[in-house]
């Protein structure tokens, strides 16, 4: 199919999970430009180098450590430009750090949120089936945008997802085969092609984000560097 | 009521497979307006027509023969006046009822034709298909957003890929899950309660409008309003079984 379905659109990838991390891959594979966002010497247990590249590939990589204020700001700023946000941090844990959802639509009001909850498990079959819901809410999250001239935050609960499938009349596990989530995987998604590329390295796109994306001098970069924000 | 996000969208829905039918619902849920084109002839087990319950909600539903010339016909006046068409038709089915993604385009040039493979409709769905209509459903939006930029249609193929592997799901995934669901009063006087879509939209909340149709329950919206067939016109197509249910 058609690598740039998406092209123009820009998504803020702040996931720590499998599932959150798989629909910013989708998003990605369909043509959007994905900018993933990575606290400093933060790793994420989910993510071991196989399913790194797996479940990055495609993306922008920046280094951002916005549990600072300074590092908030930043990622406010980037938020400002961009179409949709998504993440799948605790309960009010970016509240407390002045990303919420109201500190988000304020900087911009047509921004689309997409919270995931995980269900938790670490089943690829189910981080799967929850990734393809974030990545459909998304979507329908920003053709509403459109209409109705606002963003919205979208909530995806990764337990009721396959809850709600098992909760259909005659569901049946017996017969549920499904491609495991692994890197040997094609890099297509139910037979439509994926754009391809390779995960980034952390804060590879560092560079291009601060300075082309945000328009931030040589000496604020530096500041910023020393004061170990990016 | 408020806007929802795919208000302005009409879906046609034929020969679905679980998969397209879960996918077709997704969009229903979310605003569509789902048109489902269901044979003239068939008659459903009580299993199979409570899964369609569940999985014809928010769509409406109008019986055609495709394999008649006439039907065709009016199937292609319908895609030219839809924005989706989702087609699950079996195998070897496509080409013979020559409607591929060529014909649809011919009706309509701008049309987001998706093709959702998997297995023949019946009474079960896996979660191969709920998973590849998901997928599906994704992939439409995608492409709803690409035409809103570019004014340009184009073609998906997504199909249920089955691997050996079984997963590690243990018996019962939803018994600690307390799952939000409404309840469905059906026409047939059953009330049915269904699982509500697993996404919180805060400003544009989806939520059960219409119950699944009975067979040929807008028959007379589509062909009679959308397609301006006269009642006499329709009365003629009913007698050839063109369209219309001859069962009930």
């Amino acid at each position: 199919m058609n690598e740039d379905l998406l092209a123009g659109i820009l998504i803020i990838d702040l996931s720590q999970g499998v599932a959150a991390a798989y629909c910013g891959r989708l998003l990605a594979g369909c043509g959007a430009d994905v900018i993933r966002v990575e606290r400093p010497g933060a790793s994420d247990p989910s993510h071991t180098p196989d399913r790194n590249s797996h479940l990055n590939a495609g993306k922008k990589g920046i280094a951002l450590d916005y549990t600072q204020p300074a590092g908030a700001a930043l990622l406010r700023r980037l938020v400002e430009g961009a179409d949709a946000l998504i993440e799948d941090h605790t309960l009010d844990h970016l509240a407390s750090l002045g990303l919420g959802y109201r500190d988000l639509n304020a900087a911009n009001p047509r921004l689309i949120m997409t919270s995931v909850t995980s269900d938790g498990s670490g089943d690829p079959f189910a981080e799967r089936l929850v990734g393809l819901n974030a990545f459909a809410a998304t979507l329908v999250g920003l053709l509403s945008a459109a209409g109705i001239e606002r963003g919205q935050r979208v909530e995806v609960a990764g337990s009721e997802c396959l809850a709600a499938a098992a909760s259909l009349p005659g569901f049946d596990l017996g017969r549920t085969p499904s491609p495991p989530l692994d890197p040997s995987e094609p890099a297509d998604m139910m037979g439509v092609p994926l754009k391809a590329g390779r995960a980034p390295r952390p804060g590879e796109h560092n560079d291009e984000v601060y300075r082309e994306v945000l328009g931030l001098t040589p000496e604020e970069l530096l500041s910023l560097r020393e004061a170990g924000v990016v | 009521m408020r806007r929802l996000p795919l208000a302005a969208v009409r879906v046609l829905e034929l020969g679905a497979a679980p998969a397209g039918a879960y996918c077709a619902r997704l969009l229903g849920d979310v605003g569509a307006e789902v048109i489902r084109v269901e044979p003239v002839a068939r008659r459903d087990g009580p299993d199979e027509r409570r899964l369609s319950l569940h999985l014809n909600r928010n769509k409406l539903g109008c019986a055609l023969d495709l394999s008649h010339p006439r039907g065709r016909d009016l199937l292609l006046r319908l895609a030219a006046r839809s924005n989706v068409v989702i087609e699950g038709l079996a195998g070897g089915e496509k080409e013979r009822l020559a409607l591929t993604y060529e014909a649809f385009q011919a009706a309509r040039r701008d049309i987001i034709a998706a093709s959702v493979g998997g297995p023949e409709e019946g009474e079960s769905i896996s979660l191969a298909d709920v998973t590849t209509g998901t997928a599906a459903a994704g992939a439409v939006c995608a492409a709803l957003l690409h035409h809103r930029r570019t004014g340009r249609g184009l073609r998906i193929d997504i199909s249920a890929r089955a691997t050996a592997r079984t997963p590690p799901l243990s018996s019962d995934p939803h018994s600690s899950v307390r799952l939000p669901s409404e309840p469905v009063y059906h026409p047939e006087g059953q009330i049915e309660e269904m699982a509500a879509l697993p996404w919180r939209l805060s400003e544009t909340p989806a939520h059960v409008r219409l119950p699944a149709p009975r067979p040929g329950e807008h028959d007379s919206y589509v062909f009679g309003d959308l397609l301006g067939l006269s009642s006499q016109e329709m009365a003629e197509l009913e007698r050839e079984g063109v369209i219309g249910r001859r069962d009930g």
